[in-house]
């Protein structure tokens, strides 16, 4: 049995210093190297910095093991069990949730595994129970398991998927078979001769198939691709919204919005609505009000909910939820209290459903490859008194 | 009264049945049959008996007398060959290589002696009325009936079963091979004939030369024309040797041969000089020069030959070991090849047979020539060269991989560090400070939150002051907290910390507005040895 370790590209992000940089909550910036420090979702409970991979590496740590006793190699034309041990090694008493398993054999075909569980509780295992289909021609075989796994925080989830190879050698099929000859007395099948009865005895069969006495732990690495190919992160078209896109305001009065930049403060949620800003002393991150030339249509304005909406990124893509009672519109599309929606590029918020033309914002993103480096929140207002 | 034998018609029957007629006579009739004969009697359709050989009585007054009062009786009788014999079949079969394979089985057979009368059942259907006026309608059995009653069963079944599991150039003589082709065969015709009397009591089999086995036997005659050729060489460069020693001389001498004779060495040396006397050779310079020549020609038609040879070798070698004994040989014989040239062109000199001119131009060419092979010889040791540096980049690319390996599981090393850990060991190990330090920061933050999120907290503040003091043992770690957090500068030096190391304690307040700097950006208070605004990310140095 071979198992293939590969490290992870090693950054230079998150780095010992962003570590005691993150330990001042109000921190944002390393104050040795300046990066902008990423904070996981859950920071209260794990106090964690996301990788350059965008996961934490304290919540998300799922372990795949080959159990003890399973066979590690093979003749051609046989298959194999692949019985998997998936435990949850997170240091901090986070719960996993597996979402989903992959198998893909040397057919290049991937297979759902039917799972059992999908909760996994700090330092519990689960048992999953794979087989390679006929492996017919001899040499390496490489079988690919792709493990979903999400991480959980109030309303919020992220998902990853990792990956394990593992890898068989399968012996040909060729064994020098010993043969040997019994000499039975044929009386008894009334040949009144000495037949032979040739009896092949396969040596290796009778030893066994080589098998391990311990799991194997296989290396899992993140599979990034996967991420975006099976649905779990970025967008259908491709893109990603990382942690690091920067988010530019236009429209806003200066004072109610954030610096422009990427999402800083410790919980990585933006609170919009027309309750005070940060800046201005209050709980809000962003203030969204109706206003002209620095002068607050209080009368219109107050129709906004003093908490409407929060903007999240969660799994590569821009998320909004709704905090308002009233609901809001998103490409004209009504949604509750509660309601998760994906912003994508050329979306456009309004917050009034009954007066959808007075305040709005709209969002376009700026892209470099597949990435989205820039987000512009414009705020659009409709004609005065309209 | 004489015994008629009764015998089989032909050799090739195995069994047959007599014909009522040849019991009907008048008198009485007697047959013998011999021991080696199993006899099978019949009257009215029914099996009587069964005989090893014996004497039979049939006809005559008594039996037509008891015809007349008790009816008419059928007698007949078959008669069966009890001795072994041996019937050939051809097989052909793959080998595991996919080499076809041919032979002939031999099947030694024989009637079960115990049993001789199960053999009526192989008689079914069996009827000859051939064109022996004789024996017209005999049912008979013949031996080639038996084989072509099991032959079909077992081309596959043994055959290619047995033969397919080894390879062309491992059959021949393989008796483990023909155990298991007899064995087979014994249980296939055991069960398809057995218990209708026939038993096999051996087979083997003759194999025909295979394909792989043909390209061996030229391989192995390739080899002795090569030794052939090298005998011939041997026995020239004995003959030159020869030469050279058998070279005979006489002295020509105007001087007294009794001063000749008293002479030592070097008077004889200084007679030459002085052309007082000349050696002569013995033979005819003609003669010699013919006879050199031949070999001369002798010599280069073996080196062209061998040459042709060693390329045939060189292309058919299939691996680098047998490339590079194949070359060292050619060096070798190279060598030996230039060995007889130069001493040819010593003999062409001192026989004086021929100018110093031919003998220059001779020798040029054959160095031209020489050097030439030298030079192919070095190409092809190059080229063996860059295989194995080939080989070698192989190797160094697989130890990157085995230190890339290393690394990887060096950090699942740490990563499975953590799993024994608490979430405040990790956050202080994360910040930088020793395992140990960890240890002590964390049993201090529990003993003082009494919430999860209390403790993180006290954590944090114990591993900013840690970091900042620059504690690096349990020892100062313990000692810290003994003095208070604030004195933790003193502390990390007192209990041997580096010198030099002094930084500001984060939690005196005396000294925050000396060691705090306002981003220029936004306003944000940050330490003084802040690279970047941790508020903005404003880079405050330059």
């Amino acid at each position: 049995m071979i198992t293939r370790a590969k490290p992870q590209t090693a950054g230079t992000y998150p780095g010992k210093c962003c570590f005691r940089a993150s330990l001042e909550r109000d921190a944002t910036f390393c104050d040795e190297c300046g990066s902008p420090l990423q904070r996981c979702m859950a920071t209260d409970e794990c106090g964690g910095l996301l990788d350059a991979g965008g996961c934490c590496p304290v919540c998300v740590a799922p372990d795949l093991s080959l159990d003890a006793g399973s066979a590690s190699s093979i003749r051609a034309g046989g298959s194999l069990a692949l019985p998997l041990l998936v435990s949850n090694q997170s240091p901090v008493g986070r719960p996993l949730f597996v979402e989903a398993m992959w198998f893909k054999g040397g057919d290049g075909e991937m297979k759902k595994v039917d799972l059992t569980f999908q909760r996994l509780n700090p330092g519990t295992t689960s048992e999953v129970g794979l087989r390679t289909g006929v492996l017919e021609t001899a040499g390496l075989h490489r079988f690919d398991v792709h493990l979903v796994v999400a991480t959980r925080h109030l309303w919020r989830e992220e998902r990853y998927v990792f990956t394990a190879a593992i890898v068989i050698p399968v012996e040909p099929e060729d064994a020098t078979e010993v043969v040997q000859n019994y000499n039975i007395q044929a009386d008894a099948i009334g040949a009144g001769l000495t037949i032979y009865n040739p009896t092949r005895i396969q040596k290796e069969r009778e030893q066994g198939i080589a098998k391990h006495a311990e799991p194997i732990r296989l290396t899992l690495r993140r599979a990034d691709a996967l991420d975006r190919a099976l649905g779990h992160r970025g967008y259908p078209s491709g893109l990603a919204v990382t942690k690091s896109t920067a988010l530019v305001w236009k429209g806003f009065d200066p004072r109610h919005v954030p610096m422009d930049g990427p999402i800083r403060n410790t919980t990585g949620v933006l609170e919009i609505g027309r309750a005070s800003s940060a800046g201005e002393g209050g709980l809000n991150d962003v203030r969204l009000v109706i206003s002209r030339n620095g002068q607050t249509d209080e009368e219109r304005s107050v129709h906004i909910s003093r908490r409407h909406f929060q903007l999240f990124i969660e799994n590569d893509r821009l998320m909004l939820r709704v905090e308002s009672q009233n609901g809001l519109l998103v490409n004209d599309i009504a949604h509750r209290r509660g309601k998760m929606v994906m912003i994508s590029d050329g979306d456009v918020i309004k917050p009034l459903v009954r007066e959808p033309g007075a305040v709005g914002v709209r969002v376009q993103f700026e892209t470099q490859h597949d990435e989205v480096h820039r987000i512009t929140l414009q705020r659009l207002l409709g004609p005065a008194g309209s | 009264m004489p015994s008629e034998p009764v015998v089989l018609s032909d050799p090739r029957m195995l069994a047959e049945f007599m014909r009522q007629s040849e019991f009907k006579a008048f008198f009485e009739k007697r047959f013998a049959v011999p021991p080696d004969y199993a006899a099978l009697l019949f009257k009215n359709g029914q099996l009587i008996d069964a005989f090893k050989g014996g004497h039979f009585s049939v006809g005559g007054v008594v039996d037509k007398l008891k015809g007349i009062f008790g009816g008419s009786t059928h007698i007949g009788m078959m008669i069966a060959d009890l001795k072994p014999f041996s019937v050939q079949t051809a097989l052909k079969a793959l080998s595991k290589d996919k080499i076809e394979i041919a032979g002939v089985a031999t099947l030694e057979l024989q009637v079960d002696p115990d049993k001789p009368s199960n053999i009526l059942g192989m008689m079914h259907g069996v009827s000859r009325s051939g064109g022996d006026e004789e024996t017209p309608g005999r049912k008979a059995l013949s031996k080639a009936d038996v084989l072509d009653r099991i032959r079909p069963h077992l081309s596959d079944r043994v055959f290619e079963a047995a033969i397919g599991r080894m390879n062309a150039s491992e059959i021949r003589g393989a008796t483990g091979l023909q155990d298991k082709v007899q064995a087979d065969i014994m249980l296939e015709v055991q069960r398809i004939v057995g218990d209708l009397g026939l038993l096999v009591r051996a087979v083997s089999v003759e194999w025909a030369m295979n394909p792989a086995e043909i390209e061996d036997m030229e391989r192995a005659e390739a080899d002795r024309r090569q030794k052939a050729l090298d005998h011939r060489l041997e026995i020239i460069k004995r003959e030159i040797e020869r030469e050279q020693d058998a070279t005979e001389f006489s002295l020509k001498s105007q001087v007294d041969l009794a001063k000749l004779q008293n002479a030592s060495e070097d008077e004889l040396k200084m007679m030459a000089l002085n052309s007082e006397i000349t050696f002569l050779d013995a033979r005819e310079s003609a003669k010699r020069r013919q006879e050199l020549e031949a070999l001369g020609h002798e010599i280069k038609t073996l080196e062209i030959e061998r040459k042709a040879r060693f390329e045939d070798s060189l292309a058919t070698a299939t691996n680098t070991v047998d490339l590079l004994e194949i070359r060292k040989r050619q060096a070798g014989v190279e060598r030996d090849i230039a060995l007889i040239q130069q001493s040819q062109a010593d003999q062409m000199r001192k026989s004086g047979a021929f100018t110093d001119l031919e003998i220059t131009t001779a020798v040029q060419a054959q160095q031209a020539e020489h050097i030439a092979r030298l030079q192919q010889i070095e190409i092809q040791g190059n080229e063996a060269e860059a295989n194995l540096a080939i080989k070698l980049s192989g190797a160094t690319t697989q130890n990157e991989i085995s230190l890339l390996d290393a690394k990887a599981r060096s950090k699942a090393n740490e990563i499975n560090a953590f799993k024994t850990m608490t979430p405040e060991q990790i956050l202080a190990i994360n910040a930088g400070l020793s395992s140990d330090v960890a240890q002590v920061l964390a049993e201090q933050a529990r003993a003082k939150g009494s919430s999860s999120s209390e403790t993180m907290q006290a954590m944090r503040e114990m591993v900013e002051a840690a970091t900042a003091a620059q504690i690096r043992s349990e020892a100062q770690a313990r000692e810290m907290f003994k003095m208070g957090m604030d004195g933790a500068v003193g502390v990390a030096h007192g209990a041997g910390g580096k010198e030099g190391g002094a930084a500001p304690a984060v939690s005196g307040n005396s000294q925050a507005s000396a060691s705090t700097i306002e981003c220029p950006k936004c306003s944000a208070v940050n330490l003084a040895k802040a690279n970047f605004c941790k508020q903005c990310g404003h880079k405050l140095r330059t």
